[in-house]
């Protein structure tokens, strides 16, 4: 059970080529490694490799505006990290979005990106986000980025979640499908803390 | 890309817990697993206790995060058949964890790694994953060496060594500033230097851990298969006036958001340009 290859490949080859940053290497085929154990491998395809080191460079473009043009939401959207407390950072104010500096960013080709927004506010009333518990699935959302690429989303879901049973390590996900998760607030309100029981969380997939 | 993860694997306890998560915990209930396919040139089937879990696995991929049930799990790989059997006797695989199988615990983050030993032979390694914080602006570097190929040191150009001298199906945790660096892996003691990866400008950020696995030879050469885990949030408190609560008193709750509708026209305009100034100044 083993394929092996000579024990000097990898001192002289591996001083003859480095794997550099963004081309993909030419596969010739015909130098198969020598003397492999098992035939069902040999058929097996080779995949490029490289396209792995590319995800290590890309540098992240934050989000500048999200657009639900069917539900007339139209916001900016700045980078916000955490609180003391470790929740999640947000503008004041529910017509502002906050996209979460330390997940995906829609050029990230991986990973979940997170905008969030006030679903309300005592001085400046209800926020746009509100209009997202009624999303339906398939509505289309975009993503302006900071370098001007528009990236196309389609609602998946809807999930109204009790805050406390949120799974959140699996929607701050920077592995994986690329998605846009929207998320707000709604369920009661209870005034001693001023805030809502619930999370309403809008996961989108990225179609372009 | 023809991954799939198939449901009813007698893996998928896809429960989530009721309880708040801190930054990247694992539920305290279920084990969280990746699984990385390092082994060059050989697309696969996984199977789990006999059950197909995985089909057509490609070479470099890495499965989306599987939550488990904790227990004892018997890991087979075998070469990629079409269609895939749905079971096979556990333990008769070309490699994997044996019939003896592997313990999965609760509330632990594992990554399996199919790839060669040092000498070419396919194996299966259970990693650890030390998910613990990289500190504010911190980024955390988990480098597994799980490519056919003697030690290696791995460095941070021009001369930080981040791991030193480390060998097939071991590797480490660092926790590093954010920034971009230009990494190389060097063959240990070798001299000139073997550099047998290169990665320049790998942008680590700050929030965030790298998971990175050697992977070759393919065609003599040696790559990183990388994943990441990001720091989640405790949660998000995103409103703060009740005006669209379900427990709002329907007159009371118009009447108040009719209020504040008011209120911010007339003074939205002035509040947000104060706010604005504070968060500049932040």
């Amino acid at each position: 059970m083993r394929t092996r290859l000579a024990a000097s490949t990898l001192l002289t080859v591996a001083g003859l080529v480095l794997i550099s940053g963004c081309s993909a290497p030419a596969v010739d085929d015909s130098r198969a490694r020598s003397a492999p154990a098992f035939d069902p491998f040999r058929s097996a395809r080779v995949e490029a490799t490289l396209p792995s080191l590319d995800l290590l460079q890309i540098v992240k473009s934050p989000p500048a505006r999200v657009i639900v043009e069917s539900l007339g939401i139209d916001m900016p959207v700045e980078p916000h990290g955490l609180e003391p407390d470790g929740q999640m950072s947000l503008p004041e104010s529910p017509f502002d979005a906050a996209w979460y500096e330390f997940g995906s960013a829609p050029n990230s080709r991986t990973g979940n990106t997170i905008i969030a927004a006030h679903v309300d506010d005592r001085v400046e009333g209800v926020g746009p986000f509100a209009r997202l518990r009624t999303v339906p699935v398939g509505t289309v959302v975009s993503v302006i980025d900071e370098e001007g690429v528009r990236h196309t989303y389609e609602v998946r879901s809807v999930e109204k979640l009790d805050k406390g049973a949120v799974p959140w390590q699996r929607y701050f996900q920077t592995f994986g499908p690329e998605r846009l998760v929207l998320v707000t607030c709604g369920g009661d309100f209870v005034e001693e803390i001023r805030n809502y029981t619930d999370n309403y969380i809008v996961t989108a997939e990225k179609v372009s | 890309m023809r991954n799939r993860i198939l449901a009813g694997l007698g893996v998928a306890a896809l429960a989530t817990v009721g309880v708040a998560a801190p930054a990247t915990a694992v539920s305290p209930t279920t084990a969280d697993i990746w699984v990385v396919h390092a082994v060059p040139g050989v697309e696969v089937d996984v199977y789990i206790n006999g059950n197909l879990a995985i089909a057509g696995f490609d070479p470099t991929t890495v499965t989306p995060l599987v939550d488990v049930a904790p227990g004892n799990y018997v890991v087979d790989i075998v070469p990629a058949a079409t269609p895939a059997a749905e079971t096979i006797t556990p333990g008769t695989g070309l490699f994997g964890t044996g019939a003896g199988g592997a313990a999965i615990a609760a509330n632990t983050s594992y990554t399996l790694v199919a790839h060669p030993d040092a000498d070419g032979d396919f194996v299966l390694t259970p990693f650890v994953n030390d998910l613990s914080a990289a500190g504010a602006g911190n980024a955390s570097v988990t480098v597994r060496h799980t490519a056919e190929a003697p030690a290696v040191n791995v460095v941070a150009l021009p001369s930080t060594t981040l791991f030193p001298n480390v060998v097939n199906g071991t590797g480490g945790t660092v926790s590093v500033p954010a920034g971009t660096y230009d990494i190389q892996v060097q063959v240990a003691g070798s001299d000139p230097v073997v550099v047998a990866i290169d990665a320049p400008d790998t942008a680590l950020n700050a929030g965030t851990h790298y998971f990175l696995h050697a992977y070759g030879p393919v065609e003599g050469a040696y790559s990183i298969i990388p994943f990441t885990i990001g720091d989640a949030a405790a949660g998000i408190p995103a409103g703060s006036a009740g005006l669209v609560a379900d427990n709002a008193a329907p007159v009371g709750g118009f009447a108040a958001a009719g209020a504040a509708a008011l209120l911010a026209l007339l003074a939205a305009a002035g509040v947000v340009i104060m706010r604005r100034r504070a968060a500049a100044e932040r």
